[in-house]
């Protein structure tokens, strides 16, 4: 491993991606973020009407659940991450002090409700946030925030609050580096494999998953008229727009960025039917990002009509888009 | 300072504080090669001020209930706050049922100091201003 002297921030897409891109990068290893994205086979899509998040809507998922990424890049990639847990708060944060005393670089799982950094509108009770800790000053540590331009900074007790909130996916003060990168990583060889790996659980996975969960939502959606009131409607339009679009996906739900990646496997393994699948996978972001902006409006204009089987259709040319891709790729493996 | 004032002033410290973040986008540029780029306040469609807003609208209903002694500072906080009841439970760690009772003034009188902490410290308040129930705390 070649660790670098300076820690170097970017911004980032997606908060998990970026800290372990940005983690892989500052020990060596030169990577991009949809790379770490398609290689840990990150796509996915979930819709759960039956487990319901914050002001009672349900989840609507673009990706695996979160740390499968951690998991998958380290199965993938042969490197080692030391991934850590605590009971105990005062003892997670001496352990970060002492790292971060050794220069170690450390990605931290974190609440965005107690980052105070974040606008006020943005602080909802989501567990799963992921940020890179880089070092410590004036008792305040340093932090590169994927989704900020610039490093910030928090304090000691902040981060002890983020790192131990209570509720669901609770991150029980979870840090994680990695310790051990091959010398040799052979990224073309993988690449297949990731590939085939995505197309079997979009393809593969029972209904509220995969591919068949967007036809599950759709249809979903079109019967929804006449059942739910017409201000219910409305927040979930928005609420499926504010998943797709608001939190860091990088555009249509991560479809663009798993088109960036098959677009660089395509630069590197030159084969035909990659830069096919990439042209339509964009395709297919910007259907999504269609029926986004759809939903959106519907949401933000009170008085208009809810037009949902038109919203229903905009989501199958969506999902018959991605679908098609899935299918051309199987071929290839 | 009018409240007319203080309004456009915090939409302004608001617009600043959201103008630090940026969203990464990626796109297609001429070539049809990919490209990051950032969507910004301006051009990003924030819906997540429409959300928090909603939040907004329903403290300012339940502060009128908490004038009227018809309802606890710790219901109007919690929506402050951007939290929802089973949120909220969550992070104190107890029951929904358990909670709401917490929202009935004659029961948040007999709560003990202990558990004001606890409460104070996810509204990121004093415990003063959940007793003598300060909104703008």
């Amino acid at each position: 491993m070649k660790i670098k002297d300076r820690y170097e921030h970017r911004t980032y897409a997606h908060c998990e991606t970026g800290t372990v891109t940005s983690l892989l990068r500052h020990h060596g290893l030169e990577i991009s973020e949809p790379m770490v994205f398609g290689l840990a086979s990150g796509m996915m899509f979930a819709f759960l009407p039956f487990v319901k998040m914050t002001g009672g809507m349900p989840i609507v998922a673009y990706r695996s659940i979160p740390k499968s990424i951690i998991g998958g890049i380290q199965r993938r990639l042969g490197v080692k991450f030391e991934v850590r847990k605590y009971r105990d708060e005062v003892k997670a944060m001496e352990d970060l002090s002492e790292l971060v005393d050794k220069k170690q670089v450390v990605g931290v799982q974190a609440s965005v409700f107690w980052l105070p950094y974040f606008p006020e509108e943005m602080r909802i009770p989501f567990n799963a946030h992921n940020i890179v800790i880089f070092g410590k000053e004036n008792g305040e540590y340093l932090v590169s925030e994927p989704v900020i331009e610039e490093t910030t900074r928090i304090k000691s007790q902040d981060l002890q609050n983020a790192r131990f909130a209570k509720g669901i996916m609770a991150p029980k003060g979870f840090l994680y580096y990695p310790t051990y990168i091959p010398e040799k990583i052979d990224i073309n060889s993988l690449i297949l494999k990731s590939i085939k790996r995505t197309n079997f659980m979009m393809l593969g996975a029972p209904a509220p998953c995969g591919v068949r969960g967007i036809f599950y939502l759709a249809n979903y959606l079109e019967k929804l008229g006449g059942k739910k009131s017409e201000k219910y409607i409305r927040s979930l339009l928005g609420h499926i727009t504010l998943m797709q679009e608001e939190v860091g996906t990088g555009g249509g739900g991560f479809r663009y960025m798993y088109a960036a990646f098959l677009e660089e496997a395509y630069e590197r393994l030159e084969m035909p039917i990659l830069q096919d699948a990439y042209r339509k996978m964009t395709e297919a972001g910007t259907l999504w990002r269609n029926f986004a902006l759809v939903c959106a409006r519907t949401f933000k204009r009170k008085d208009s009509e809810i037009d949902l089987p038109h919203i229903a259709n905009l989501l199958r040319m969506a999902g018959n888009a991605e679908k098609e891709v899935h299918l051309m790729l199987r071929k290839i493996s | 300072m009018t409240t007319e004032e203080v309004k456009q002033n915090q939409l302004v410290t608001r617009e600043t504080r959201w103008k630090t973040m940026a969203w990464t986008i990626y796109e297609v540029d001429d070539q049809g090669k990919y490209k990051t780029t950032f969507e910004r306040y301006d051009d990003h469609l924030v819906m997540t001020v429409p959300f928090a807003d909603a939040f907004q609208e329903k403290a300012e209903e339940v502060k009128q209930n908490v004038l009227r002694n018809e309802s606890s500072p710790i219901e109007y906080f919690m929506y402050k706050r951007l939290l929802d009841p089973k949120a909220l439970a969550q992070a104190m760690g107890m029951a929904v049922w358990r909670l709401k009772r917490h929202f009935k003034p004659n029961v948040f009188k007999k709560l003990d100091r202990k558990k004001l902490q606890e409460y104070a410290k996810i509204f990121k308040v004093q415990v003063d201003d959940l007793i003598n129930f300060r909104e703008d705390a």
